[in-house]
């Protein structure tokens, strides 16, 4: 049995008006897996990967708590204290969906890459450059100099996600959260870039939670897959046995994805 | 870059020349003369009013006027203003340091307090310190100006006399040692630049508080705490910085109003600037001032316009890049 290294328990989501966006999550990470999230859009799968390290907005109501590492974080406390949450973002990092939203518009990739290795890692700048290049170079960007004194506009959305992963990597973490990192990306630059975090995750040894609707990718990339629907788990199973499943809303979208790689 | 900036200018060029189209046919379209009450007076012969027509040059048809007026302002030559017969240039000149001083003391107080007001209401939107702050704004927002001077006026001159009534210098202002003179004009500069800071305080601080707050929830703040970094980056570098765009065109949009002056404000306080110059200019039919003033304030906005512009495309690289690839 490989160690555990992220449990979350119980964790509960509500808006300001009260409604159960999340109800009821328990879920393990074991180290250097790799856990498919999947599930309808909607049924709150994003919502999860944020509330995992509370990163959700102030206006949505936080409950549960997760044990990383050994250690216990009460997540409604998580979001109050800097230092805690800081030090869990240091380990934990994230790939979101729509990489050139969540890259700063305003400051060039060398600015926002280096950042971390200065501020996280205290390291001076000629260093964190030396560093941040490397990381370009590792993640496949062609013209690495160049690109990192460009702006976020300026990237294609493949190297916009090229970057956010070298952003990620960049924390040296121990789960890396990829929210549907694909979805917006056409399909020949999706399997480029689903097999970078595969080769990555095999290199660096971290775990991966890893968001998408997309059970076709599921079994390409992930031994377990946990099923969200409207806010609770309702299937835990290896991506092995998927097709045995009993679940209908499983089996349902199962079939969705064949009829859509028939289609295609 | 420059190719814009030099299309813009050749832009303005044209647009001024329509603006004092505009504005000149306005002004003489309205009732009234510069000969003021001579013409209805009856012991002033017909042929003196014809003839200080002529001297003024009215008899003229208004489009040759208006030709007249542009032929002498390409050279920068504003003409002389029909009240005293002297320059336009001379009598703008004079009132525009004071008028500068004072808008660029509240410019600077206004967006010295308005932004970290905008900031802290961003920052802990919804609490009590954010309304407070809100009705504090809006408050100075809702006085009338003139209002609230002759109120200030009242008690803190009046009653308490802790400042000086209006005026912007004392009697006896030529007899004060250097530092006296600066505390004599600071005494009576108070009142006016405290009445208008206080009402241009909810613009900013309104908006700063609308821009941060969109900043803080956008979608890179995410990944910045994504990345572990210090709280003081986050806001710093990463929500102000984008925050604080759009204010580079409040900036500039306020520099026309830099020389622009109050006529309300300077009446109450009876301070000889740019707003009272035109009053009078305007009651007198004063063509030649008017149209001065007009058309340094047309110039000033247009080109604030313009910084307003450059400035933003050199702080935001998405416009910077557009504008170098046109």
């Amino acid at each position: 049995m490989k160690e555990e290294i992220l449990s979350a328990k119980n964790i509960e989501v509500l808006t300001a008006a009260k409604k159960f966006i999340l109800k009821g999550i328990n879920l393990q990470i074991f180290s250097g897996e790799v856990l498919s999230l999947a599930g309808e859009s909607g049924s709150g799968k994003s919502t999860l990967a944020l509330a995992l390290t509370g990163l959700l907005p102030a206006s949505l109501k936080l409950g549960g708590e997760i044990i990383w590492q050994k250690r216990r974080f009460d997540l409604a406390a998580l979001r109050k204290d800097t230092l805690s949450s800081r030090m869990l973002h240091g380990q934990i990092s994230y790939i979101f969906q729509e990489p050139s939203s969540f890259l700063n518009p305003t400051l060039n990739i060398a600015a926002q890459l280096t950042e971390v290795f200065i501020y996280n890692q205290k390291k001076a700048y000629p260093q964190a450059l030396d560093l941040s290049r490397g990381l370009l170079e590792l993640v496949g960007i062609k013209e690495a100099e160049k690109k990192l004194y460009s702006f976020p506009h300026q990237l294609s959305g493949g190297e916009a996600q090229r970057v956010m992963i070298a952003m990620a990597l960049a924390q040296r973490p121990k789960l890396l959260i990829a929210d549907e990192p694909t979805s917006n990306l056409d399909v020949t630059i999706e399997m480029e870039i689903l097999s970078l975090i595969k080769n990555m995750q095999q290199r660096f040894g971290f775990a991966v939670l890893f968001i998408t609707h997309d059970l076709s990718l599921v079994r390409y990339f992930s031994q377990r897959v946990v099923f969200l629907k409207a806010g609770r788990i309702v299937e835990e199973s290896d991506t092995a046995h998927l097709k045995d499943t009993a679940n209908p809303y499983v089996q349902s979208l199962l079939e969705a994805a064949e009829a859509l790689q028939d289609y295609e | 870059m420059l190719r814009f900036i030099i299309r813009r200018l050749f832009n303005i060029v044209f647009l001024l020349v329509g603006i004092s189209l505009v504005s000149f046919l306005v002004i003489h379209l309205s009732p009234g003369s510069p000969l003021g009450g001579v013409v209805f007076n009856p012991k002033v012969s017909l042929e003196v009013k014809a003839k200080l027509t002529k001297i003024y040059g009215l008899d003229k048809p208004l489009i040759q006027q208006y030709l007249d007026w542009l032929r002498r302002i390409v050279r920068f030559d504003f003409g002389v203003s029909l009240l005293d017969g002297r320059r336009v240039i001379d009598k703008i000149k004079e009132r525009i340091p004071l008028t500068l001083f004072i808008n660029l003391i509240s410019l600077f107080i206004i967006f010295l307090i308005a932004l970290p007001l905008g900031i802290i209401g961003a920052l802990k939107k919804g609490s009590g310190l954010d309304r407070a702050i809100t009705v504090f704004v809006f408050v100075g927002f809702s006085f009338p100006s003139f209002w609230l001077a002759l109120l200030l006026m009242q008690t803190l001159a009046v009653h308490w006399q802790i400042v000086p009534v209006s005026g912007l210098v004392s009697v006896d202002f030529p007899y004060y040692s250097w530092a006296g003179k600066v505390w004599d004009l600071a005494r009576h500069l108070v009142l006016p630049i405290f009445v208008s800071t206080f009402g241009a305080l909810a613009g900013i601080s309104r908006y700063v508080r609308e821009e941060m707050h969109t900043a803080l929830s956008s979608k890179f703040i995410i990944l910045a705490r994504a990345k572990g970094l210090p709280q003081r980056l986050i806001l710093l570098r990463h929500a102000l910085r984008n925050a604080l765009l759009p204010v580079i065109t409040i900036l500039g949009l306020s520099v026309p109003g830099l020389l622009g002056g109050s006529v309300i404000f300077e009446t109450i306080f009876s301070l000889p600037g740019m707003g009272r110059l035109f009053y009078e200019g305007v009651m007198a039919r004063d063509y030649p001032l008017i149209m001065g003033l007009l058309v340094i304030g047309a110039v000033l906005t247009l080109l604030g316009n313009l910084l307003a512009d450059i400035g933003y495309a050199l702080a935001d690289p998405r416009i910077r890049y557009e504008a170098e690839e046109k």
